[in-house]
């Protein structure tokens, strides 16, 4: 879906959300293009997980808008809104693996409730899924049979299984070893190169992020106070964004 | 937490904080939970009765909650007849009426003892167990997790459970009902030997349809709460691990209130009848 013509994905404009007399996101702006790969970095706790539940529409912003092909993500129809769905993904930071079901279950859920796939076709989309993250061995395990790390890579799997157009993820690396970690980061980058898919990504890996960052985004006080490659934020003449790159 | 009135029970944020609960402490926050409780049975019926139903995940649940509650609510039963017949048979003696103790134990058993008994456990183990479930998925984002990705959890999750409860409640009843007649002629025969078939003709000679029909209908009423309100509190639980055991003991709690006030509504009705 074109919007005037233009390659925007997804726009955040002005968002604001307060909890109680907590105010987080003070005027949140953004633009992603269509195949664009943006980082979000920010300090614990200021509000990285809330502007994605915004976006997603988990939260409703107090102000602002969202608008996502075309659709404004707060004002949708009814017809609207299952496409919304499908066409964005979101890795939540715990995996939020349904926990009753096995690995399988996780990933079929999805596909059974929204698309009526059913018998092989629906098991060769769980294998596909699972390939790429590298786990189809753990198909039949359950959740609490597998390490964090897996619940990770399985939840991004059941993520990536319905196809989305944009995909925003929470912490996609943390927890995993660099090896597989950088297997995520290539996959991230493969997912945009055959795909086109749009994401925004949530993370405190420096190596993830210099691998597939088109765009850095710094969140400080509610607001993206810096932006640019990540070069540019790298050697940032800011203090503040440039400790997000050094541990020495 | 909100605010407290001067219209605050001391004893109830006692309890709250002593028995992990998050009973309403004040008149406002009491009006607050009642609206939220209808807002969430109305979204419940507008839910239900519309397509695509979840069958199979209603019957599993189903299931599920009679299995689970048959034997603690088997052996409940069995203890209720045996002793309330053990206990009758002196003070009917007495009145040379020991003849009747099969059928003032079953009138006794099927209106009332039964019922709420066997309703008050239920919400005990599957009050409680939905308000776990539901608050752990709550809190860990699994309900997040289905919503973002269109699966309908509310009918996924809630509309199932409630219907589950509603329905299997009945029949649990019915066989805590039987299995309390059993204890009955057990303990009748302690005293004096009585063959099973003139036990049983006794014990339903008494019994009108007026005894079993509303019995029968205010269990279903009974099941609907208790799904109804572990749902609403599992559902609607805060964000942090406590809250699971909160929105567990809670459920009990006000479904077991719901049992009791409803059995009483029931009983002033049925006495208009
Ligand atoms: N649903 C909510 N209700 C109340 N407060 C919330 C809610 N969600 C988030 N917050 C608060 O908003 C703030 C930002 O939370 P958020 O989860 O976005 O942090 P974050 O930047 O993702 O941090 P981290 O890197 O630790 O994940 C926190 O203070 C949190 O307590
Ligand atoms: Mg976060």
């Amino acid at each position: 879906m074109n919007m005037n013509g233009t390659d925007i994905a997804l726009k955040i404009e002005n968002v604001t959300k307060a909890f109680g007399s907590l105010k987080i996101l003070k005027g949140v702006n953004l633009e992603a293009k269509k195949a664009e790969t943006i980082v979000i970095l920010g300090r614990s706790g200021t509000g990285k997980s809330v502007i994605l539940k915004c976006i997603i529409g988990l939260l409703t912003p107090d102000s602002g808008k969202i608008i996502a092909f075309g659709m404004d993500s707060h004002n949708l129809t009814k017809e609207q809104r299952p496409i919304f769905r499908k066409k964005i993904g979101y890795l939540f930071q715990g995996g939020a693996l349904y926990d009753s079901m096995s690995i399988r279950e996780n990933l079929e859920f999805p596909l059974i409730r929204q698309e009526d796939y059913q018998g092989e076709l629906l098991t060769d989309k769980v294998i596909s899924a699972l390939r790429s993250v590298g786990l189809e061995s753990a198909i039949d395990k359950m959740p609490s049979e597998v390490s964090g790390g897996m619940m990770k890579r399985i939840a991004l799997a059941r993520t990536l299984i319905l196809e989305p157009e944009i995909i925003l993820y929470d912490e996609p690396t943390t927890g995993l070893d660099p090896f597989t970690s950088k297997e995520i980061s290539e996959l991230i980058i493969k997912l945009k190169e055959e795909r086109k898919v749009t994401s925004i990504i949530i993370t405190h890996d420096i190596p993830c992020a210099r691998l597939v960052a088109d765009r850095v985004v710094v969140l400080k006080d509610g607001i993206f106070f810096k932006q640019g490659t990540f070069s540019e934020m790298e050697s940032s003449d800011d203090e503040f964004v440039r400790g997000f790159f050094d541990f020495k | 937490m909100s605010k407290i009135s001067n219209t605050n029970l001391n004893v109830i944020v006692k309890l709250n904080s002593a028995f992990n609960l998050s009973l309403p402490v004040s008149v406002e926050e009491f009006l607050e939970k009642t609206g939220k409780i209808f807002l969430f049975a109305k979204r419940f019926f507008t839910e239900a009765f519309l397509p695509p139903f979840d069958f199979r995940e209603a019957y599993k649940q189903s299931f599920s909650i009679g299995y689970k509650s048959l034997p603690l609510i088997g052996i409940t039963g069995f203890i209720i007849g045996f002793t309330l017949t053990l206990q009758s048979i002196p003070t009917l003696n007495k009145f040379g009426a020991a003849s009747l103790v099969p059928s003032m134990v079953a009138v006794a058993v099927l209106r009332e003892i039964g019922p709420v008994i066997s309703s008050l456990i239920f919400a005990g183990k599957i009050g409680s167990g939905i308000g776990a479930e539901l608050g752990s998925m709550r809190v860990t984002e699994q309900i997040d997790a289905m919503e973002v990705s269109g699966t309908r959890p509310f009918r996924y999750l809630v509309v199932t459970r409630i219907i589950a409860s509603t329905f299997t409640l009945p029949l649990l009843v019915i066989y805590a009902d039987l299995i309390a007649l059993l204890g009955g002629f057990i303990a009748v025969n302690i005293s004096s030997p009585m063959n099973l078939n003139l036990y049983f003709m006794s014990a339903f000679s008494g019994l009108g349809f007026m005894d079993v029909i509303p019995a029968t209908i205010k269990t279903y009423f009974f099941g609907f709460a208790i799904g109804l309100v572990g749902c609403n509190e599992g559902w609607n639980a805060a964000r942090g691990t406590e809250s699971v055991g909160i929105a567990a003991n809670t459920a009990v709690v006000i479904s077991s209130l719901m049992v009791i006030i409803i059995d009483m509504l029931a009983v002033q009705i049925t006495s208009l009848l």
